[in-house]
């Protein structure tokens, strides 16, 4: 079952048990303004999730609840038995339908009609019938029980001393030599990694369990208000203390309408400041060193703080001085006082959550803050940071300078021996250039940046950080494990270079390193790239008209491709291109991606993107210098050749239309390529992926009916009559014709001979 | 100060120094200790304390004390933070 669901489900089990003896003491005193208030905010909370979850049923009877309870409230009705009564029946029913969800049972709809109707103060008749309502359903066995956070940090204490122990006796065991309790001991060994496993991942959670709600909190605001948005959300896998999901989602929720209702302008207002009809909303998670940050970018209106001081100081005029004084900075944090929301900005969408004072009040209990980035008229930008406190974490330990350190494995993207042929050191400058086959990076030796004694490093590992690329030089990686990253104190966070430290079984502490901070120790800087991230819009209007994104090819020129044929839009670094065989490619972690075009194809320019293709369509890339907007395309297209299908006429100008289909249908890896031999292993490592980016599959073993383009054998290798179109034959010398090392001339031959 | 509170007596870079007993949780021997490079001087380094890590701070440094003379044995107090913020354990290195 969707986790949101069962979520849910449990949530409102809860609250049920909760409200039990509230419902009593009101049954008792219908006047009772405390109990009124207590399942007020039951039936808006459900109504509320019932919204993004799809749930019309519950929503709709919760919504009829509200609305009475609501009238109630504002003493516009009598909270009589009737009203009790009429209500009960509802919170029954909820719970009803709530059972039936969770043991995957159907229940009858019947009758909720005429609970509904009895909520009406002129309703008389049939109440009888309306509180005979049988809940025959069996509840649902539950899979899932709710523990204190306080319960599995004592678990996680216990663990970590239980490392330890076994530890130790494994050490005292190994001085006297004494076989006898070996295998008792793997025994154990084995049972605590995989309870410290199981106790360290009961708390951590993807940052997915936040963000998934929110494409539907984005389409239903947005419809609601008849605004366009495009939500885009990015780290999702970033994994975060569970307790700090739970705290983050009502923040994050009421940061998301703030933003649709208040940042993001209405079509034509966007067209008349000369944006974009569809508004942009890029909510993100990363981490920070020791720290989360979740992001939630809007490109609208931004803040008006003139506005809202003349709003406060309308209210209260005594601090006109006071307000009047404050810097720019200061009155944009005026949104954090209490009763500001509801007033000065809020309407209809977020007014009814929870206030920008009690969001701001929320992250800090966590040890967060909330910082704001304002720029009128283009947009503002909230991050929320908050501690990681206990993140599980894989990490490469490498060694330098006499020292082991942890890498947090996500920044590494590979290791590479300085001896291999691949790689090259050259100075530059005051430092060194790494070039590891044709990518340049900058070079940091870690134990000379770290003060410790510095040798030539042997391994070089490239690391991502946000904006670049580097090498850092170490002298060995020792091994890839699972660690807690604990936060170290602010005086060794202050060094700029850790992450925070982790206590690994060897009973050493060991610092972990800050890919990012290393860097900006170190003086690097990387320019940052605009992230442009467009999912498929999140349209409140339906319209007509196939979709189509408009776009600055490479040359210039306009043009328009179906949207649907594009999965995503990415930045693409002039960096991660590599031209071979022919043709261009990007490379970003696993195959390497071809890059098509209407056009010529040349190396690409910074700033440009890609925008991705689905899978279907041959999972390239195109790219493009920026991409506009998202069109609807007219009724009417002018045909023309492939690979455009057809000219339309958008916004007055003829825009070229491309057939995505064209592009695929371009030749792609479908050539065959034989490793012959005994030396078959060995070519596998060195030159399979050189061959792969040139276009062909490659294979040390051909299928029935398969026949080999290309076959690679060793010159001295026996038998090396193969079935194939053509033998290329490799030498062991830089003298021979073909040596084995020389990648280029090898992928070069490979493309004469196809 | 009129009531008489328990304190906890060392030596410090020659000469005595008294420990509000209230927050010395204990005294122990620590043989290893994990350097942090780039950390600030008075950064003795990491040290385990049972499942913990702690940092550990030469407090002559802090204080501007001669060092303490070789070949005598590292003594460290566990000082518990007065805030809820445990795991900022500090540690005062003295001979």
């Amino acid at each position: 079952m969707d986790e949101l669901l069962q979520e849910f489900i449990a949530e409102t089990r809860e609250s049920l048990e909760a409200i039990a003896g509230e419902v009593v003491a009101w049954e008792a005193d219908p006047a009772d303004r405390a109990r009124l208030d207590t399942i007020f905010r039951f039936v808006h909370t459900v109504k509320g999730s019932c919204g993004f979850l799809d749930l019309p049923r519950v929503g709709r009877l919760a919504h009829a609840a509200e609305d009475a309870l609501a009238a109630a409230r504002a003493g516009e009705r009598v909270p009589d038995p009737a009203l009790v009564n009429a209500v009960l029946a509802i919170v029954d029913r909820i719970a009803a339908i709530v059972a039936a969800i969770d043991a995957g049972a159907a229940l009858e709809a019947s009758g909720e009609d005429a609970l509904i109707a009895a909520l009406d103060p002129d309703y008389r008749a049939g109440k009888d019938s309306v509180l005979a309502q049988p809940t025959a359903i069996q509840r649902g066995q539950s899979r899932s029980i709710r523990l204190s956070v306080d319960l599995l940090d004592r678990m996680m204490t216990g663990v970590s001393e239980m490392v330890l122990v076994r530890n130790e006796l494994a050490h005292r065991l190994a001085e006297t030599g004494d076989q006898a309790f070996e295998g008792a001991l793997d025994r154990l060994s084995h049972t605590v990694a995989e309870l410290q496993d199981a106790v360290t991942r009961t708390r951590m959670q993807t940052v997915d369990a936040l963000f998934s709600a929110l494409p539907r909190v984005v389409r239903d605001t947005a419809a609601e208000l008849g605004k366009q948005v495009t939500l885009s959300i990015d780290g999702g896998d970033v994994e975060l203390d569970r307790e700090m999901i739970e705290l983050l989602r009502d923040p994050l929720i009421h940061m998301v309408r703030n933003a649709l209702d208040h940042g993001i302008e209405t079509p034509a207002q966007r067209r008349a400041a000369g944006k974009r009809d569809a508004g942009r909303l890029a909510v993100s998670a990363r981490q920070s060193g020791n720290r989360i940050i979740v992001e939630i970018a809007d490109d609208g209106r931004g803040v008006d703080t003139d506005r809202l001081v003349a709003g406060m100081v309308s209210r209260n005029p005594m601090r006109d001085a006071e307000l009047r004084a404050l810097g720019e900075q200061q009155r944009l944090e005026l949104m954090f006082e209490a009763g500001v929301s509801s007033l000065d900005i809020a309407t209809t969408t977020s007014g009814r959550g929870v206030g920008m004072d009690v969001v701001r009040t929320n992250v800090e209990q966590i040890g967060g803050s909330i910082a704001l980035i304002n720029r009128p008229g283009q947009g503002l930008t909230v991050s929320i940071e908050v501690p990681l406190t206990l993140a599980i974490l894989s990490a490469v330990v490498v060694e330098g300078g006499g020292q082991t350190f942890a890498l947090p494995r996500q920044a590494v993207h590979e290791i590479v021996a300085t001896a291999a042929g691949t790689t090259r050191i050259d100075p530059m400058g005051d430092g060194r250039i790494v070039t590891i086959r044709d990518r340049r990076l900058p070079l940091i030796a870690l134990d000379a940046e770290l003060g410790l004694p510095a040798r030539d490093p042997a391994l070089l590992v490239v690391l991502e950080v946000p904006g670049g690329s580097y090498a850092l030089g170490v002298d060995t990686v020792i091994d890839t494990e699972e660690v807690v990253v604990k936060p170290a104190s602010p005086a060794v966070m202050r060094a700029g270079v850790y992450a925070g430290m982790t206590f690994p079984d060897s009973g050493h502490p060991m610092l972990l390193l800050d890919a990012a901070g290393l860097a900006e120790v170190a003086g690097l800087r990387f320019s940052r790239i605009d992230r442009v991230e467009e999912d498929a819009p999140v349209d409140a209007q339906d319209d007509a008209g196939i979709e189509a994104l408009l776009f600055e090819d490479i040359d210039g020129r306009r043009r328009a491709i179906p949207l649907a044929a594009i999965s995503r839009i990415e930045p693409l670094p002039v960096t991660a291109v590599h031209h071979a065989a022919g043709h261009y490619w990007l490379s970003c972690g696993g195959a390497p991606i071809r890059l098509v075009s209407a056009v010529a194809l040349r190396a690409p320019e910074d700033g440009w993107s890609a925008l991705r293709l689905s899978d279907e369509l041959g999972g390239t890339a195109y790219p493009v210098r920026e991409p506009i907007d998202i069109v609807h395309l007219p009724g009417e297209i002018a045909p023309a050749a492939a690979p455009l299908a057809g000219v339309a006429l958008i916004e007055g100008d003829a825009v070229e239309l491309i057939d995505p289909l064209a592009l695929g249908e371009m030749p792609g890896a479908t050539r065959l390529c034989l490793l012959h031999g005994a030396e078959a292993g060995w070519m596998e490592i060195f030159l399979k992926p050189a061959i792969e980016a040139a276009g062909y599959r490659v294979v040390r073993q051909l299928a029935p009916g398969e026949v080999a383009e290309v076959a690679l054998a060793m010159d001295d290798e026996e038998q090396a009559t193969v079935e194939s179109g053509r033998l290329l034959r490799l030498g062991r010398t830089p003298a021979d014709p073909l040596y084995r090392y020389d990648r280029a001339a090898v992928v070069a031959a490979l493309g004469r001979a196809a | 100060m009129s009531v008489a509170e328990l304190h906890l007596v060392g030596r410090l870079g020659g000469r005595g120094v008294l420990f509000p007993a209230t927050q010395v949780r204990r005294v122990v021997d620590i043989a290893d200790v994990v350097p942090v490079p780039r950390a600030a001087p008075a950064v003795r380094g990491l040290a385990a304390l049972r499942s913990r890590v702690v940092t550990v701070i030469d407090s002559w440094r802090l204080l501007d004390l001669p060092p303490p003379p070789p070949g005598r044995h590292l003594s460290l107090i566990h000082i518990s933070e007065p805030t809820r913020l445990e795991l900022e354990s500090r540690i005062a290195g003295w001979s």
